[in-house]
């Protein structure tokens, strides 16, 4: 296999006595899609705060593509290639799509030797890319969101809503794309169309780590699986190597002869 | 957008010929050009308050450094006036960052009250300061060199027309989207590249730098100013009034407070200087329960038709 692009090494964060994330590793190759799954209050979400620069971790680091990405700004991880979305989806709720797409689009790449100021506005006219609003289009199209572009996200429905987060999230071009528990609180027919995109997105030669309750959905995605409960990795393999793990079965239903 | 440059352009015109063909007496002449440094500094602080959701209650602190040091650099050095206060200004601008940096990380009232906190420790320090500040006796501008008081007109004008300039560059280019969402939501900001300590620094530099020149050009008009005054948290309030009751966030809006906040100062407080406290908690309270856009809002619900600045 070629090098992995992400990489977690022991990583923790406590708070305070309460261990959130324990020593946790983990792998993510190109082109691949990694399942974290466990119960409730696993760790999961805080091991991708991690992942996204949001938390420092307490120990540990997260390196993409052999760069560091753990431990400083989240900004700074966006610039670097990794994006998260959030399991209760934080739309700008005052832009329209369009400009919450924009702001992916504008601020997601590191900032070049002309930033600031003049990147900036006081020399708008770009001559590398292309304008901006066709980029954002384009996105919503593949988003499926093309025709709400210029309403507010609260005119969405939580499936637009949580179409929205990605396709912001797509918009800062993201090499590694962290998606916490994208398809959950979705109707069926919703949920399939979402697992459907997930996959194009990973086509399209984004790595995924995908949080996810809904077990058809991470199970018939993912090529890796890694199970976490109370912030350690219990398990970790093939979905159907996982899902058959005793370990899995305990933390999810409990012990049978306790 | 074509219509708002030209009417800004017009806008301009009108008032720089003003004074010249109409009989405008002294006292009024004087006076709009005062309105003109208070619009200035109201946006100032509305790039703050308005853009980024920041709601400063120190920036007394800049608009007394850049006074104080455009003085000291007109008395020590005789430096041309519009020089000192452009010095003044960016030590000002350089002040807010230091306290700013380490603030501006918190938000909302947290944020506020640290700004109350650096405004009157501002204040305090310039008050014993008298090396610098003179003190509680103040310092005195040399009557001649500088501009008189019916030139001030023009120079209060062009301050007006660089902070609406400013104001319109920080909305709409690609940094004002940076601020909208770093207002909405700065953590998912930050999730999507957003640097919000960038792009918080910048706004309060400009800010502050700009707050900083208007004291610059108050020092001039007054020719004598002491810290108490320019440092006073009555000062800090008057730009928070004259942005909340103009409209918040917009760019109408602080220019028609600032014009609201000397009317009610300078005419009604002759009269009726017992009330004018009243009067402006009487306006705010029915502002932000009516109209929060302030007379901005207001002005734009009597013009459907007019898009709100």
């Amino acid at each position: 296999m070629s090098a992995p692009l992400l990489v977690g090494e022991r990583v923790s964060r406590h708070f305070g006595g309460l261990r959130a994330v324990d020593n946790v590793d983990f792998t993510l190759h190109d082109g691949q899609i990694l399942g974290l799954i466990g119960p409730n209050g696993a760790g999961k979400t805080t091991l991708f705060s991690v992942a996204a620069g949001s938390l420092r971790p307490t120990s540990g680091r997260v390196l993409l593509a052999g760069t560091p990405v753990s431990g400083r700004s989240a900004a700074r991880s966006v610039h670097l290639g990794i994006c998260r979305t959030h399991q209760i989806v934080r739309p700008f709720a005052r832009l329209t799509v369009l400009d919450n797409v924009l702001v992916g689009l504008h601020y997601g790449r590191p900032p070049g030797p002309r930033s600031g100021l003049l990147r900036g506005g006081l020399l708008r006219r770009d001559h590398r890319r292309r304008d901006p609003r066709d980029a954002a289009m384009e996105i919503l199209d593949f988003i499926g969101l093309a025709d709400r572009a210029t309403r507010l996200p609260g005119e969405l429905t939580l499936a637009g809503r949580k179409r929205l987060e990605v396709a912001r999230a797509l918009a800062t071009g993201p090499r590694v794309l962290l998606l916490d528990e994208v398809v959950a609180g979705l109707n069926p027919v919703e949920a399939s169309r979402f697992v459907d995109l997930i996959r194009q997105i990973r086509d399209r030669g984004t790595a995924i780590i995908m949080i996810e309750h809904v077990m058809h959905a991470v199970m018939s995605l993912s090529d890796h699986i890694i199970v976490l409960d109370h912030g350690r990795k219990i398990a970790e393999g093939t979905p159907e190597l996982v899902a058959a793990d005793p370990l899995v079965i305990e933390a999810y239903l409990g012990r049978s002869d306790a | 957008m074509k219509r708002q440059a030209g009417g800004f352009v017009l806008a301009l015109a009108v008032l720089w010929v003003a004074p010249l063909v109409l009989p405008i007496g002294d006292y009024t002449h004087n006076i709009i050009g005062l309105t003109f440094m208070f619009a200035a500094t109201a946006l100032a602080w509305n790039w703050l308050g308005g853009y980024v959701g920041q709601i400063s209650f120190g920036h007394a602190a800049m608009f007394g450094v850049g006074g104080f040091v455009a003085a000291r650099l007109i008395i020590a050095f005789g430096l041309p006036t519009g020089v000192a206060w452009v010095v003044g200004g960016l030590t000002a601008g350089a002040y807010a960052l230091v306290w700013g940096h380490p603030t501006l990380r918190l938000r909302g009232p947290y944020f506020s009250i640290a700004t109350i906190g650096v405004g009157e420790a501002s204040r305090l320090i310039a008050t014993y300061w008298s090396g610098f500040t003179g003190g509680s006796s103040g310092l005195s501008l040399p009557l001649s060199g500088g501009p008189t008081k019916y030139q001030l007109y023009w120079y209060g004008l062009y301050l007006l027309a660089a902070a609406v300039v400013i104001s319109y560059w920080l909305r709409t280019s690609r940094i004002g989207l940076a601020l909208l969402a770093i207002k909405e939501d700065v953590e998912a900001a930050g999730d999507v590249g957003v640097s919000a300590t960038r792009y918080q620094n910048l706004v309060l530099f400009l800010s502050g730098t700009m707050v900083g020149v208007c004291g610059g050009f108050y020092a001039s008009y007054q020719a004598f100013i002491d810290p108490q005054d320019m440092f006073s948290f009555d000062r800090s309030i008057s730009l928070i009034l004259m942005a909340v009751i103009g409209g918040i966030g917009t760019i109408l809006g602080p220019v028609l407070g600032a014009v609201v906040l000397v009317i009610i100062q300078e005419f009604l407080l002759a009269s009726y200087s017992d009330y004018y406290l009243g009067l402006y908690g009487t306006l705010l309270v029915l502002i932000i329960l009516f109209e929060p856009l302030g007379l901005a809002g207001l002005l734009a619900r009597l013009k459907p038709l007019r898009s709100t600045p």
